[in-house]
């Protein structure tokens, strides 16, 4: 167990114990603490931020109701994305629509992306309005080459990618083996890759 | 040649930083040789990137409301989750019952085949109180596998299914299902002593390693601290004090084990005298002792038993950080106990560990009536010291008894114990005298018997004929005033007539002493027909005496106390003379006439070190300190908390 998980799954602990005992104000903590992760997930998953909003209710809504018989066999966060996951992905095939792209002015990236060794990595924000329409557009194929994916494997990059969730933990929220994690990742990857060689080819 | 999608696949564990040494180097190799590999990584890498450059949301406002307000209309409308799960447990119980008896049986069957059996034809036996007719083996981590875990898996799945919805029924049929398969395991465990069993803290290496002679399982040559946390439910006091007449209820059904490399999760019923124990050096077994012990607390939840009990052994800070992680974990997350351990002071060392345990005590504030909190620790003496010190100052814990009970493996160490033993207990006497602590803390060394040193038997009365399992004991002691001044708080006193019961058990547990490696001794430190004003009037360090049956001529017992006071002081005066005495007891010196007070009760002197400051100065400055352990019992009592509030930094050694 990582240090960093140790104390993540501390806390957590701490979180687990209030909400068994009824503390009000830990219903708002866990909620608060998660709600944005859980979230981007589902919205990233399902597709529909309005759809994403109301899962992420559910999310907690069974979260509460299941904590007393939390063994604790994961960690929180996992069993809460596990929870987020399937919901979410229960959610999509049932309405059985696809998922709408982010909208181009939804906000800015997190200026994570390595744009020196990435080709179509969004830009960072500039001041340029040219700029700023590359990125939205790029953002938008983005969204929509990962929306096309499998479910399998856009869950997989989801919680890779975005949620930078490691293998071990998907593999855990996702019940499959870590190799399997591994190959799934390695082929939503490659099949973004495809989906996006076409506008590279054009910038 | 096109490189296998396999090798692809690598690339994106690359990139990712979760390949293995050897597969990161094969990666990087083929990346310098092979240009495409190059391109395929930055195409890899550029998808990721731009992933992760998406923008992110936040989530709307007033989840936490809507959460809420949906909680509370369920409530208001019935429980959902009653609705979902109860009924289905009630019309299907056979059906649960028969699948955790399997899940249980197949988790059973398969960790035997993938684990023990490798492990037994290729690791040595090594010394286990926990094992019935056979030696326990470490678990390989290179055994395991898949099998295993997913045994593991379906365990945890059904436990999680099953969750806190075992019927009494359910739970005793499960038990008896468990104890079946882990029998079949070899991994089923016995109760360390006869009934009425002993309390879990009290169980010694000695037990340990008598109890491994007497089943001819080989005893390893260097023998490492245990840790144990647990606690004793309130409600199992409250059951105690409302079934007078039932069996008598102890902390003894205890797996005690000892093994260099792994560790142990164990857990127990005090209903039955067998006890859950799996060894585990790898994630594997962890996992699947996980699945056991989530198991055996849910018996314990369910009502089958009446507590449940954890034990960790390890060998070194690593695997010490480890286990200690996950027992707290595990802790935590099924409720076994409430004490919220402090990382920080477990990846410190088990002293801190303990100061942690104490610390979040402390933040519970006073605990429940019958609650035990148990640790054990080991370090070096000054150490040790200042965490006694700070045992005395808590207020979670009031009507002090406080014991030592010191080992050597040679007539040195076990004059250096002695003097340990006496004035702490001294001293613990006088933080008792100021009612502000009920503890039991003993101290036993575990130091690694050393045949070129070892005086066997040279410091103890050598007609004493052994009173259990070969070993022979002195003893000093103090008694604490409140044994007879006032009634001892009720689970003590329970606890003392239980142990009382055989006759061998007439005297601390942990005196049952098996010399071993040539040279192992002990002292028990217990005196409790001593006038511990006579003692404190004296000034001195308390006498010892042999432990002898409690018939004994106070003349007999009076004379010996003079020949063992005697052999004290020439055996401890040499050696404090080559080396300056450290950690010497709670106020760095008997000579001290404060030390007649606690240190809390001191006035603190302008530009004076605390005892801690005292006892830390000292371990630093003294190479190498001899590791001993420190097995701390805190018991709650009815009696109100008195005396000064202690310093936060008091409870850190």
């Amino acid at each position: 167990m990582k240090v960093g998980n140790v104390a993540i799954a501390y806390e957590d602990a701490a979180l687990v114990d209030q909400c068994r005992h009824g503390d009000p104000s830990s219903l708002t903590r866990l909620v608060e603490k998660y709600q944005d992760r859980v979230f981007n997930t589902c919205r990233r998953l399902c597709g529909d931020p309005d759809e994403a909003a109301d899962l992420t209710q559910e999310v907690f809504v069974r979260v509460l109701e299941s904590i007393g018989r939390f063994g604790g066999r994961s960690g929180l966060y996992t069993w809460m994305f596990r929870i987020a996951v399937n919901l979410s992905i229960s959610r999509r095939r049932k309405s059985g629509r696809r998922p709408t792209p982010l909208s181009l002015d939804s906000g800015s990236g997190r200026g994570e992306a390595d744009a020196g060794s990435a080709p179509w990595a969004c830009a960072a924000p500039t001041d340029s309005a040219d700029q700023r329409l590359m990125d939205a557009e790029m953002q938008s194929a983005v969204s929509a080459a990962l929306d096309e994916l499998d479910d399998e494997f856009r869950t997989v990059l989801v919680l890779r990618d975005i949620e930078s969730f490691d293998y071990e933990q998907i593999a855990e929220i996702l019940d499959v083996p870590r190799g399997t994690v591994k190959s799934r990742v390695h082929r939503a990857r490659m099949a973004v890759r495809d989906k996006l060689a076409p506008l590279m080819a054009q910038k | 040649m096109q490189p296998h999608p396999a090798q692809d696949e690598l690339l994106s564990a690359y990139l990712d930083g979760e390949l293995e040494e050897g597969e990161r180097r094969l990666v990087e190799a083929r990346l310098e040789s092979d240009p495409a590999a190059r391109a395929l990584l930055a195409e890899l890498r550029g998808a990721s990137a731009a992933l992760r450059s998406l923008p992110r949301e936040s989530a709307p406002a007033g989840i936490a409301e809507a959460v809420r307000a949906r909680m509370e209309r369920e409530s208001l409308l019935g429980d959902e989750t009653a609705r979902s799960s109860a009924p289905w447990l009630r019309v299907h119980r056979g059906l649960v019952r028969f699948s955790y008896a399997a899940v249980v049986l197949v988790t059973a069957g398969v960790a035997y085949l993938t684990l023990v059996q490798p492990a037994m034809r290729s690791a040595p036996a090594y010394e286990s109180a926990a094992v019935r007719g056979r030696a326990a083996t470490p678990m390989s981590p290179a055994i395991g596998g898949g099998e295993a875990m997913r045994s593991a898996d379906a365990g945890d799945r059904a436990l999680e299914k099953a969750g806190g919805e075992l019927s009494a029924d359910q739970a005793l049929v499960a038990k008896r299902e468990m104890e079946h398969g882990l029998g079949q395991l070899g991994y089923l465990a016995e109760r360390i002593s006869p009934a009425p069993s002993r309390p879990y803290g009290e169980a010694s290496d000695d037990d340990v390693t008598a109890l491994s002679a007497d089943r001819g399982i080989e005893t390893p040559a260097e023998s490492t601290g245990d840790l144990y946390a647990m606690k004793r439910p309130a409600a199992g006091a409250a059951a105690e004090a409302s079934q007078p007449s039932a069996a008598p209820k102890d902390m003894g059904d205890l797996v005690v084990a000892r093994e260099p490399t792994a560790g142990l999760v164990g857990a127990g019923s005090e209903s039955h005298p067998t006890e859950t124990a799996l060894f585990t050096d790898n994630a594997t077994g962890m996992k699947a002792a996980d699945s056991l012990l989530a198991y055996s607390v849910k018996l314990s939840e369910s009502g089958a038993a009446n507590y449940s009990v954890m034990s960790i052994s390890c060998d070194g800070p690593a695997a010490q950080q480890r286990i200690a992680d996950e027992v707290s974990r595990q802790t935590r997350w099924l409720g076994l106990t409430e004490l919220p351990f402090d990382a920080a002071a477990e990846r410190d060392g088990a002293v801190d560990f303990a100061a942690g345990v104490l610390r979040d005590a402390e933040r519970l504030g006073r605990p429940a009536d019958g609650q035990v909190f148990e640790v054990c620790v080991s370090g070096p003496d000054s150490r040790l010291a200042a965490l006694a010190n700070n045992l005395v100052q808590a207020p979670a814990v009031t009507n002090a008894r406080v014991e030592f009970v010191a080992q050597g493996q040679s007539a040195a160490d076990l004059a250096e114990s002695r003097q340990l033993a006496a004035e702490w207990t001294r001293n613990a006497a006088l933080g008792e005298a100021a009612q502000r602590a009920d503890e039991v803390v003993r101290l036993g060394s575990v130091l690694k018997p050393t045949p070129a040193t070892a005086e066997p038997g040279a410091e103890l009365d050598a007609t004493e004929p052994a009173r259990d399992a070969g070993g022979a004991g002195a003893a000093a002691a103090v008694s604490p005033p409140e044994d007879r001044t006032r009634p001892a708080n009720k689970s003590a006193a329970v606890r003392r007539g239980e142990r009382a019961a055989p006759a061998d058990d007439a005297g601390p547990a942990i005196a049952r002493s098996a010399t071993r490696g040539g040279g192992a001794a002990e002292v028990d430190a217990e005196r409790d027909d001593e006038d511990p004003d006579e003692v404190r009037k004296s000034g001195e360090a308390p006498a010892r005496r042999v432990e002898r049956p409690r018939a004994e001529p106070p003349a007999s017992r009076a004379a010996r106390m003079q020949r063992d006071a005697d052999r004290k002081a020439a055996a401890s005066q040499p050696r404090e003379e080559a080396k300056p005495r450290v950690g010497r007891g709670f106020d760095g010196g008997a000579a001290d006439p404060g030390a007649a007070l606690p240190p809390a009760a001191r006035p603190a002197t302008a530009g004076e070190p605390s005892a801690v400051g005292r006892a830390v100065a000292a371990t630093q400055a003294t190479q190498p300190a001899p590791r001993k352990v420190l097995l701390i019992r805190i018991e709650a009592a009815s009696a109100p908390t008195s005396g000064p509030a202690p310093r936060e930094e008091s409870l850190q050694p």
